[in-house]
């Protein structure tokens, strides 16, 4: 690869997302998706070395995705596999990306302010970063963001355009919404409902934590098109905008119908190997320590329980001391790597998950049964004494 | 010289030029998953092309679907010299134009219904994206 040549490829790439015109926004801040060696195969991971090779370096602060494989534990991971995905990241971290290996970069690796105009892939983390923070992303895809970070600057449009974020449709949930699990159920469905339009979304009785609107947010995520949601009392500068006048109501059959397909009832657990995942999209510190304390009243888990992070966060809840009882208990605490891990593809495991997300990925890319239940539930089920 | 007889003005997403025997899908195509990265041929059971080649081929399809690591794929194809030499799609697809950019390859947005009532599956035409146009080969002058 030519390094003139590759950049002249790049902004073309930029102007097919805006065909007739030209008109280009300056950037940050850019965050990649496509690094799992799962999902981009031979085939990007040989462009990734021949881009790594052509001596062109990211021009703004760049974060990762996380691979496949946790580095500290690789024993059930395929050789090939484990060995092609660090030269991945190698090949990312010659062009200078940070090696992040999240999907919540929002957190530690890749800071945000309100305002800030960036270029991110990975929908849970476009979707917080407008929703929660007031940054401005599109839904960018791996390569329009890969891009962005070698050219510095993005493509003028959607979110980036003057009443880009003017959401266009008002959402009216009336119910309860009991646990995460609720949460990301109504994402999920409001994205199938708001397809590439930004929603308002208005809740009778909010009572979730940050937890609930992660999930939420990448519920959305997964079956929408749209950027961002602005959620009333919670997005900054939701008491200004205009409200759309057109609205729907949403109730809970809506997202029972939902849960009917992405969850099935789980066989007893001496039957079939049963693992709980969960931390789609990645557990922060405060998240780990929810599920700490709702593990306290518990000696031992009856079936597997896998957690994915970060590594800054899996630090910063080391020291913390949360991760020492945790293992304990029998969980496992995953960081580099996301639910779509390498091992869980060949175990045909039945997967348990409080993430409407992983569980909409794992049947579909990974052909594996899924059954959704909030951390709460799964230790109320699980946690023998 | 080429000549061929003037058909159909198109939109460019990706300059270039290409000559070809002019393969049309009805369906979407999925690279990643549903096209061996290594022949070119199409692997996607029940796909209507499924076993068929694209290599130099001057594929006119709808749009893709499924993953964007499709964009990966084609260009693993023009690596191994199997990938379509020039593509025609029915509309925009950032997964299909930025792999083909990656890849070098010529791609249009045409109508694809006047696709179908202008050519034939198989007919040699001319991509010229340089242009905007797509030409049907008449020989050599």
């Amino acid at each position: 690869m030519n390094t003139r040549v590759t950049k002249r490829m790049f902004k073309k790439i930029l102007e097919a997302m805006q065909p007739g015109r030209k008109r280009y926004i300056k950037i940050s801040s850019a965050h990649l998706s496509g690094i799992s060696y799962l999902n981009i195969g031979d085939a990007g991971l040989e462009f990734l070395e021949d881009l790594g090779r052509s001596g062109l370096k990211f021009k703004v602060r760049t974060t990762i995705n996380p691979g496949c494989v946790d580095y500290d534990s690789t024993v059930e991971c395929d050789p090939e596999v484990v060995e092609k995905q660090r030269r991945i990241i190698r090949s990312l971290k010659n062009i200078g990306a940070t090696e992040s290996l999240t999907c919540m970069p929002y957190l530690f690796d890749n800071p945000l302010r309100k305002n800030q105009k960036i270029a991110w892939a990975e929908s849970s983390a476009v979707l917080y970063a407008n929703s929660i923070i007031g940054a401005s992303t599109n839904k960018e895809g791996s390569l329009t963001a890969l891009a962005s970070a070698i050219l510095g600057y993005t493509a003028r449009t959607g979110i980036h355009l003057r009443n880009g974020k003017k959401p266009k449709i008002l959402f009216q949930y009336n119910g309860e919404l009991k646990d995460e699990v609720d949460y990301g159920l109504l994402g999920y469905v409001m994205g199938v409902k708001a397809g590439a339009e930004i929603p308002y979304l208005r809740l009778k009785k909010p009572v979730g934590n940050i937890l609930c609107y992660k999930q939420l947010l990448a519920g959305f995520g997964t079956s929408g098109a749209a950027p961002m949601v602005w959620i009333e009392n919670l997005t900054p500068g939701f008491s200004r905008v205009k409200k759309p006048v057109r609205k729907i109501i949403l109730d809970r059959t809506e997202l029972e119908e939902e849960r009917k397909i992405l969850s099935e009832e789980a066989p007893p657990f001496h039957s079939k190997r049963l693992i709980f995942v969960t931390g789609c999209p990645h557990m922060s510190p405060e998240e780990i320590k929810i599920f700490h304390e709702t593990l306290r009243s518990v000696d031992r888990l009856s079936v597997e329980a896998w957690i994915f992070t970060s590594r800054s966060a899996y630090l910063e809840s080391f020291q913390k001391g949360l991760l020492t009882e945790l293992s304990e208990k029998g969980v496992r605490v995953f960081k580099d790597s996301c639910v779509m891990y390498c091992s869980l593809k060949k175990d045909g495991a039945h997967v348990i998950t409080n993430s409407v997300k992983a569980a909409y990925y794992l049947r579909g890319s990974f052909r594996l049964k899924t059954t959704l239940k909030s951390l709460k539930e799964f230790v109320e089920e699980y946690g023998g004494r | 010289m080429v000549v061929g007889s003037m058909i159909l003005k198109v939109k460019v997403v990706n300059t270039g030029f290409a000559k070809g025997s002019l393969l049309i899908s009805q369906q979407p195509i999925s690279f990643f998953g549903g096209v061996d990265p290594s022949t070119g041929v199409i692997v996607e059971k029940n796909h209507p092309l499924e076993g068929v080649n694209l290599c130099r081929r001057i594929l006119a399809v709808p749009s893709s679907k499924g993953s964007t690591v499709g964009s990966y794929v084609i260009y693993s194809l023009a690596k191994r010299g199997v990938a379509p030499s020039g593509i025609i799609l029915g509309q925009e697809d950032s997964i299909i134009s930025s792999g083909a950019i990656l890849a070098g390859i010529p791609v249009v947005i045409a109508d694809t219904r006047r696709i179908l009532s202008s050519f034939k599956n198989g007919e040699t035409i001319i991509l010229d994206a340089k242009r905007g146009r797509i030409l049907r080969f008449t020989g050599k002058a």
